[in-house]
């Protein structure tokens, strides 16, 4: 049984173990890095330290929005390196059995691009479970540094890992 | 011949006083003595002279005489004239008091309604601008009105020129059945004259049977005489003092002697006048005979007119009813204005009151409106401060919001750290449930309390909304109440002004009511008057019918008179020439008078220095004085005599012209009699006429009255002619108060005037009686003197002689005098205390 | 719970002292090889070694780390019988003890990110083991009798038994005190250390052993210090450092024998010199020198930071009030002081924060002797670190910028003894590093060789780039990630990331400055310039499209008055890229760019505005920007994270807004540019 923080986008619920997330802030707005990749909202100070906030709307596809007072942002850390996910709400911590766990079906893991690695069902609700280095690795490894120059709309497909 | 004198035992304590006195009077006289002496020569020669004078004097005496008969008889006549003009002009006077006070009475009225109207106008004309709007709508009625008013107003006149005409008419009847009535007076009188002249010529008869005896008597008389002298000294001294008083009166008398000069001159001219008018006298007598005769024609015609002014009386009477009616009938409708104005005001007060109560209402209502309007805004702001606090609640709730969102957060990083704290974790895992357990219950609390604050937001809204609304409208109806109120109060103002003017009106509607009470008591007066009138008219028909006959008889009688009057007129003529003679005289008289009045002035100075003297010598020579002071009485008895002869005369002359403008006034009066008829006939034409007319009009005033019954619902149209016809009865009443002062004023003059002639008259009376008396006194006092002046002619002879006689004596009297000094103070005393008590006349 | 509290606060102070020790420990032993190999022994060096290892051990035995204790206590043993055998240890033994100092340092970092100390690596114990060996068996001998509680004795180290043995025969008097701490002590100033620091003038601690007592009110810790002491100074000399009671102090005797059990560590011969010891450099080190964490270091900068942030938006409240007419000329004054003051106290912690180079620069020795072994060439390594100091954080960051430079120095550049003969070169090969203060905020650093160069054709052809002339470009040109001139990845040039690091860490993150020069066959130098320190510095904000960026007061050349009009557009030939403008400054064509375009922010195109010219190795820039707001010190923090890095981008500041404004690099952003044409697809 550990503890997952569960949080939502548009109305799909995620899930992400407790372990990875350093805490939680509200958010209200990012200052911009140009040159930063799309689903990049920007920096925000966290408790004095500076950290950038990925959209995570933006990162499974729906169209972006702005904050409203639900949405909060979740830092995370991963390996020394820490990102911070906005999403449209979390509100509750729950504790998921290890063992309820469901691997993604194949489909899912094809369409998501590997994004939801497991599902949990508690009662009548499913949770997906976001795998949270593949959401970050999108630019971990594909460190290229894209050339200012490049019209930011050219849509690049993901270099395989 | 020196009576002792009358021996009244006087007190022996203030003899020695009265003897030192008589000592020096006797000496102071003996200067006096030698002064009388030289005046007793003087005297003598003025004896002489006046003997001469006496003789001239007592020849014209005679003649004097027999004129002084025929005046006393003329004057004796023209006091009865003047009695009978008295009392004509008493009842003259008193008729025209009567109708003076009875136009005094009317005009008070009149002024009273005069004051009232103009009260009435005034305050109409106060309440008039506060009704004036009300009233322009009964234009129609109105303009009727004004005809109406024009008629009354006419009518008015006419009445009033009816009643100044009927006035002047009765008052002319009356002056003319007074002239007739005096004619007649005076044909009695004149027969009765005559048969005082039978019983004067009995008396003269009896007198000269008296005379007779007195002659016999004479020789007493002259004892008498002496006695009389002494009565007449008595009444010299009395008339030496009325001589004073003449002599102050002769001031007088000189001036009027003077004014008579001038009157006389001017009296000449009036002479001239007067024998003109005599003439005319004669030939108005003439003339009045035919006058008479027209007037006995007239009278007849009088009689007719008579009738047909008693039928015109009787129409007055009708058009007296009918005015009287019509009045009554305005009397009634002003009284029914009267009651309407009482009603008008009675609904003015209730409009007044109820536009109080309206007011009131209004005031309350406005009251009302205000205390809403600030329960409104009270609420209103209420409202306000609720929506506020309902938004400072909304902020709460928002805080909590954010407090709920906020603790959640930190109860998610509890549990998150709890959970990296891995076993130490547990318990704070539990504590973290437990917060975001609390925070998620408060969020959905305050999310709940966020939907009923939105949904009170949005009530407090629409009830601020609705309170702004509310106030707006009850602001709008407050300034609706406002202007209502102040419409209110303008019409309770309004309204109270109307009332106050109806008050007013019916106020002056009351006073109209009494003055038109009095109108219709006058005109019921008048008609009581007209229905006098009419009785008099009849009675006077009836009078006209025995003046008819008497007409008749008159003109028998007038003939006489006018044969008495052509004797008159001769006689007139003769006392005209007479007259002038006697103007002529009297200028010369006059002069004479002036110079003697001059004269009498110096010798009433000199008399009263002579009184003074005398008094000093008669003290002491009234024994022996006796002859000259007879002479002396007898002169200036003669001289008074013939003073009083001259002021008889003159009396007369004035007597004679009082009776001419007496007689001319008669004429005059005749005239106006007849003009008078004239216009009484006219006016009784123009009476019907406006009869008919104020018949119409009383029909269209009727209708208008109707109309006004129906106008007075509408208050203010009322008094708006009301306030017209106020203005114009003001005006007419003006005219009329000012006719009627006018009349007033004329009758007060005419009632001066008659009064004057009255107190004349009677003055006339007195002075006549006076005359008359003194006349008779002279008459007997000439008899007398003619007896004793053709004695005295005959003494005066002898007086001639016994004067140088008596200067001869006069110097023994000198020469006694001395002896006497000593006892004439005691006989001066005596004289002192006898000569008091006159001869009761 | 409060015993742990101090257990941390103790730990603190122990990984200090601890990673203090491991360096100078490194250092002796390079010093000491150094001077093996000119032939000279310097037993003082070996001795000096022992006695950090010693206090390592002491320390970790205090703080119960095993695993170093372990470790320290076999080098400490191997140490000591190099120093009885009095001869030097041998390459060997050096490279042991090296990777054994190595092992310690790494458990002692571990121990500081809060993990757990690795148990120490049997490899490592096992060679210690062999030398321990060859040095000749320890001389295993019962301690002498100590009128000591049996267990405080147990504790001792054979090395402390000794050293207390031999102070008391050598005249010193034995004492023993004990010092509990409690929070009214602590608030007198009485804690451990201080009764360390007093005790130290007036006596020597041989040991200081804790020992848990039963929780009291006089030891709320439920803690006490046994004070082991050899002194000469009177017992109220010692009471008044300890702070307590004469009357608590208690004579240590020997003489009395007391049965040591076997098996107790066997006590170090070496005389552990404490404090008042003669040679200069720990004299040196101790006197005066606090050491601190530099973490702490790093929360006052922290503190700092927000105390100038709280400084601006107070002036900006100061500004708003004048605004409004209230007279805020007293105010003002203060705010200035204010100003100053802070400027003062960032000097002081700036410079608190300051680092000598030497610290960077002494470890290359170490790195270079690795690497001679590794390329088999012979290198001589010149230092000349000068007085700079520079900002710890800093030295960290340029630590594996000159680690790499090393490498490829020795790598790439000096040729193999042979082929340096065959050039005519001394075998050795020559690698020179200098450090200078360019100005008071900038360090300049260069690296040189003697070594073959850098053949920009190669590069060039490697790059598939045309060959550039100038050393810059070929400087960019070496820059391109992944690029690496060997053919072979060897262990120590890695894959090929080389100088992209370098540029990377220099130019973006310091916001430094790189140059190149090399000549084919004599050697190639490079030339680093960083600033002394990157945390608070002076900058410029300014405002362009709607968006609050800023730029480092130092970076910038001069600031103009840009006109619209006087801008002639430059044609641009392969459409890309943003509109480039031309201005006249004295005489001068400047390039101007608008930053708005670069940003690619909707930049509405205002009339007049203003410029900021810097100067990319001495050609100016200018970026055409809306409006100046003004000057004043931010504190950077970097931004590392690869999601938001840009390049221009150096990092992040507050402005006391709460929300967070880029800093930018314009030189690096003009480098950019420059490099203009779109990167080549790179195949890993």
């Amino acid at each position: 049984m550990t503890l997952h923080v569960v949080f939502a986008i548009a109305d799909v619920e995620y899930a992400l173990p407790v372990a990875s997330v350093l805490q939680m802030e509200s958010f209200t707005g990012a200052t911009a890095v140009p040159g930063a990749p799309a689903y990049v909202l920007g920096i925000v100070t966290v408790r004095g330290r500076v950290l950038p906030v990925v959209d995570l709307r933006r990162r499974v596809g729906l169209p972006p929005s702005a904050p409203t007072p639900d949405t909060r942002i979740i830092v995370t850390e991963l390996e020394g390196r820490v990102v911070a996910l906005c999403v449209d709400r979390a509100r509750e911590v729950i504790d998921l059995d290890a063992a309820a766990r469901q691997p993604a079906p194949d489909l899912v893991n094809e369409r998501s691009a590997g994004l939801v690695h497991g599902m949990h069902a508690v009662g009548k609700r499913l949770l997906l479970l976001l795998d949270l280095p593949r959401v970050l690795s999108e630019h971990a490894h594909d460190h290229e540094p894209r050339a200012l120059l490049d019209d930011e709309t050219h849509h690049r497909p993901a270099l395989p890992g | 011949m020196n009576p002792e004198p009358s021996s009244t035992t006087k007190p022996t304590t203030d003899l020695r006083s009265r003897v030192e006195r008589a000592a020096q009077s006797l000496r102071a006289t003996e200067a006096d003595v030698k002064g009388l002496e030289e005046a007793a020569l003087r005297l003598a020669s003025a004896g002489n002279d006046g003997a001469a004078l006496g003789q001239q004097l007592s020849a014209a005496v005679e003649s004097i005489a027999a004129s002084a008969e025929e005046t006393a008889l003329a004057s004796a006549k023209v006091f009865r004239s003047q009695q009978s003009a008295a009392e004509v002009t008493q009842e003259l006077l008193s008729g025209v008091e009567h109708s003076v006070t009875s136009l005094r009475a009317v005009a008070e009225s009149v002024a009273g309604v005069k004051r009232d109207t103009t009260e009435l106008a005034a305050s109409v004309d106060g309440s008039a601008a506060a009704s004036e709007q009300s009233v322009r709508s009964i234009k129609s009625v109105v303009a009727n009105a004004q005809d109406l008013a024009a008629a009354s107003e006419e009518l008015l006149a006419t009445t009033t020129e009816t009643t100044a005409g009927l006035a002047g008419i009765s008052a002319r009847a009356e002056s003319s059945a007074s002239a007739v009535a005096e004619v007649g007076a005076t044909s009695e009188q004149m027969a009765k004259g005559i048969e005082r002249l039978a019983s004067d010529a009995r008396d003269v008869s009896l007198r000269m049977g008296a005379v007779a005896t007195n002659a016999a008597g004479i020789g007493k008389g002259i004892a008498e005489v002496v006695e009389r002298g002494k009565e007449l000294g008595a009444s010299v001294a009395k008339t030496a003092s009325t001589a004073e008083q003449m002599s102050r009166t002769a001031g007088t008398a000189a001036n009027s002697a003077k004014q008579l000069e001038g009157a006389s001159t001017e009296s000449a001219s009036t002479v001239a006048e007067i024998a003109a008018s005599v003439e005319e006298v004669a030939a108005t007598s003439e003339k009045n005979a035919r006058v008479v005769e027209q007037n006995a024609t007239t009278i007849e015609e009088l009689a007719r007119s008579a009738q047909s002014v008693s039928r015109a009386a009787d129409d007055i009477a009708r058009l007296a009813d009918s005015t009287a009616t019509g009045a009554t009938q305005v009397d009634g409708s002003t009284r029914r204005i009267a009651r309407l104005c009482e009603q008008a005001r009675e609904v003015g007060d209730r409009v007044g009151m109820t536009a109080r109560e309206g007011g009131t209402t209004v005031g309350k209502s406005i009251d009302g409106l205000a205390k809403i309007r600030v329960s409104m805004s009270s609420s209103a702001g209420v409202m306000k401060e609720m929506a506020q606090r309902v938004d400072d609640i909304g902020d709460f709730v928002q805080t909590i919001n954010m407090i709920a969102d906020r603790t959640n957060l930190l109860s998610l990083n509890a549990s998150i750290e709890a959970a990296r704290a891995g076993e130490h974790g547990r318990g704070f895992a539990v504590v973290a449930e437990e917060i975001r357990a609390l925070a998620d219950r408060a969020a959905t609390a305050s999310s709940d309390i966020g939907k009923i604050i939105r949904a009170l937001q949005n009530s407090a809204r629409e009830a601020l909304s609705a309170a702004a609304e509310g106030e707006r409208v009850v602001g709008d109806g407050a300034s609706l109440a406002a202007d209502a109120e102040r419409a209110l109060a303008a019409i309770v103002t309004g309204v109270q002004e109307v009332g106050q003017s109806v008050r007013e009106v019916a106020k002056s509607a009351d006073e109209q009511v009494t003055v038109v009470q009095s109108l219709a008591e006058s005109s019921n007066t008048f008609r009581a008057q007209a229905k006098l009138i009419v009785s008099a008219a009849s009675e006077q028909a009836k009078a006209t019918q025995e003046l008819v006959r008497g007409a008749s008889e008159m003109r028998q009688m007038a003939k006489q008179t006018n044969q008495a009057t052509t004797e008159q007129a001769r006689a007139l003529r003769d006392l005209v020439r007479s007259n002038e003679q006697l103007t002529h005289n009297s200028k010369q008289a006059a002069t004479a008078a002036a110079e003697q009045a001059a004269g009498a002035a110096e010798l009433a100075q000199t008399a009263v220095q002579m009184r003074g003297l005398t008094d000093a010598v008669v003290t002491s020579l009234t024994e022996q004085s006796n002859l000259i002071r007879n002479i002396m009485a007898q002169t200036d008895e003669v001289r008074g005599a013939t003073e009083r002869t001259l002021l008889g005369l003159t009396e007369q002359s004035k007597g004679a012209i009082e009776v001419a403008r007496a007689v001319d006034s008669i004429r005059k009066d005749a005239q106006q009699t007849s003009k008078a008829l004239v216009e009484q006939t006219k006016a009784g034409k123009d009476l019907e006429v406006t009869a008919r007319q104020v018949a119409t009009l009383a029909a269209s005033v009727t209708r208008a009255t109707n109309e006004q019954s129906k106008a007075t619902a509408d208050l203010a149209k009322n008094s708006d002619e009301v306030r017209r016809i106020a203005r114009q009865t003001a005006r007419a009443v003006d005219e009329q108060s000012g006719a009627l002062t006018g009349l007033a004023e004329m009758a007060a003059r005419q009632t001066a005037s008659i009064t004057a002639v009255r107190k004349s008259a009677g003055e006339q009376v007195t002075s006549s009686a006076e005359i008359g008396r003194a006349v008779d006194d002279m008459r007997a006092r000439i008899r007398e003197i003619v007896g004793v002046t053709s004695t005295q002619a005959r003494g005066a002879q002898t007086l001639s002689r016994e004067l140088e006689g008596l200067s001869a004596r006069i110097g023994s009297i000198r020469s006694t005098n001395a002896e006497q000094a000593a006892s004439m103070e005691a006989l001066t005393v005596a004289l002192e205390a006898g000569v008091g008590d006159g001869p009761a006349s | 719970m409060t015993g742990s509290t101090d257990l941390k606060e103790f730990l603190a102070a122990y990984l200090v002292e601890a990673e203090e020790h491991v360096s100078s420990a490194n250092a002796r032993l390079l010093a000491l090889e150094a001077a093996e190999r000119s032939g000279t022994h310097d037993p003082k060096a070996l001795r000096d070694i022992f006695r950090s290892l010693h206090t390592l051990k002491g320390l970790s035995a205090m703080v119960g780390v095993e695993p170093i204790v372990g470790i320290a206590h076999r080098m400490e043993a191997f140490v000591r019988g190099f120093d009885r055998a009095g001869t030097a240890p041998s390459l060997q033994a050096t490279d042991v003890l090296l990777k054994g100092l190595q092992a310690i340092a790494q458990r002692v970092a571990a121990l500081a990110r809060g993990e757990a100390a690795a148990p120490p690596p049997p490899e490592l114990l096992a060679e210690l083991d062999a030398l321990d060996a060859k040095a000749g068996p320890l001389a295993e001998r019962s301690g002498p009798d100590l009128d000591l509680e049996p267990e405080l004795v147990a504790k001792l180290v054979p090395f402390e038994v000794e050293q207390l043995v031999r102070g008391i025969a050598g005249g010193q008097r034995g004492v023993l005190a004990e010092f509990v701490p409690s929070p009214a002590r602590a608030a007198e100033g009485l804690s451990i250390n201080t009764v360390r620091e007093r005790l130290a003038a007036v006596a020597e601690i041989v040991r200081v052993l804790p020992r848990a007592l039963p929780l009291s009110p006089e030891s709320p810790g439920g803690l006490s210090f046994q004070l082991i002491l050899l002194t000469q100074a009177a017992d109220e000399q010692i009471a008044a450092a300890v702070g307590v009671p004469v009357a608590s102090l208690r004579p240590i005797r020997s003489g009395a024998v007391a049965d040591v059990p076997a098996g107790a560590f066997p006590d170090a011969s070496v005389p552990f010199d404490d404090g008042d010891g003669a040679d200069g450099f720990a004299a040196g080190v101790r006197r005066g020198i606090v050491r601190v964490d530099v973490n702490r270091l790093d929360e006052a900068m922290e503190g700092l930071a927000t105390l100038i942030v709280t400084r601006f938006r107070l002036a900006r409240a100061v500004a708003d009030l004048a605004a409004r007419g209230v007279n805020t000329r007293e105010l003002a004054d203060v705010v200035a002081d204010n100003a100053r003051q802070l400027r003062t106290l960032r000097a002081a912690i700036v410079r608190v924060r300051m680092v000598p180079v030497s610290d960077l620069l002494d470890r290359v020795p170490l790195l270079v002797r690795g690497l001679q072994r590794t390329t088999h060439r012979s290198v001589r390594v010149e230092l000349e670190g000068g007085d700079a100091e520079l900002d710890k954080s800093v030295s960290e960051r340029l630590f594996p910028v000159i680690v790499h430079l090393v490498r490829n120095a020795v790598d790439h550049a000096i040729e193999t003894p042979d082929e340096r003969a065959r050039r005519g070169k001394p075998e050795e090969g020559l690698l020179r590093i200098s450090c200078r203060a360019r100005s008071n905020t900038r360090l300049e650093l260069t690296v040189s060789d003697d070594g073959r160069g850098i053949d920009s054709q190669a590069v060039a052809r490697k790059a598939g780039r045309p060959v550039p002339d100038t050393a810059a470009g070929l400087l960019a040109l070496l820059c391109i990630p992944g690029l690496s001139t060997r053919d072979v990845a060897t262990t120590t040039s890695g894959r090929g990331m080389g100088m992209e690091i370098v540029k990377r860490i220099v130019v973006d993150e310091l916001g430094g400055e790189l140059e190149l020069e090399t000549h084919v066959g004599t050697g190639t130098r490079f030339t680093l310039r960083v600033p002394l320190t990157i945390s608070i510095v002076d900058a410029f904000a300014f405002e362009c499209a709607g968006q609050r960026f800023v730029v480092p007061v130092s970076t910038v050349d001069e600031i103009v008055e840009v006109d619209r009009s006087e801008l002639v557009q430059v044609p641009a030939h392969h459409g890309g890229g943003p509109e480039l403008d031309v201005i006249l400054r004295r005489g001068q064509a400047v390039p101007v760019v608008k930053l708005a375009s670069i940003f690619r922010l909707d930049a509405a195109a205002s009339a007049a505005g203003k410029a900021i010219i810097v100067r990319r190795a001495g050609a100016p820039i200018a970026f055409a920007v809306d409006r100046m707001l003004g000057q004043q010190e931010v504190v950077i923090r970097p931004m590392n994270d690869t999601l938001v890095r840009a390049p221009g981008v150096s990092g992040a500041t507050d402005l006391g807004d709460g929300r967070p404004t880029l800093v930018l690099d314009l030189v690096a952003l003009g480098t950019t540019l420059n490099a203009g044409a779109p990167a080549p697809r790179v195949v890993a």
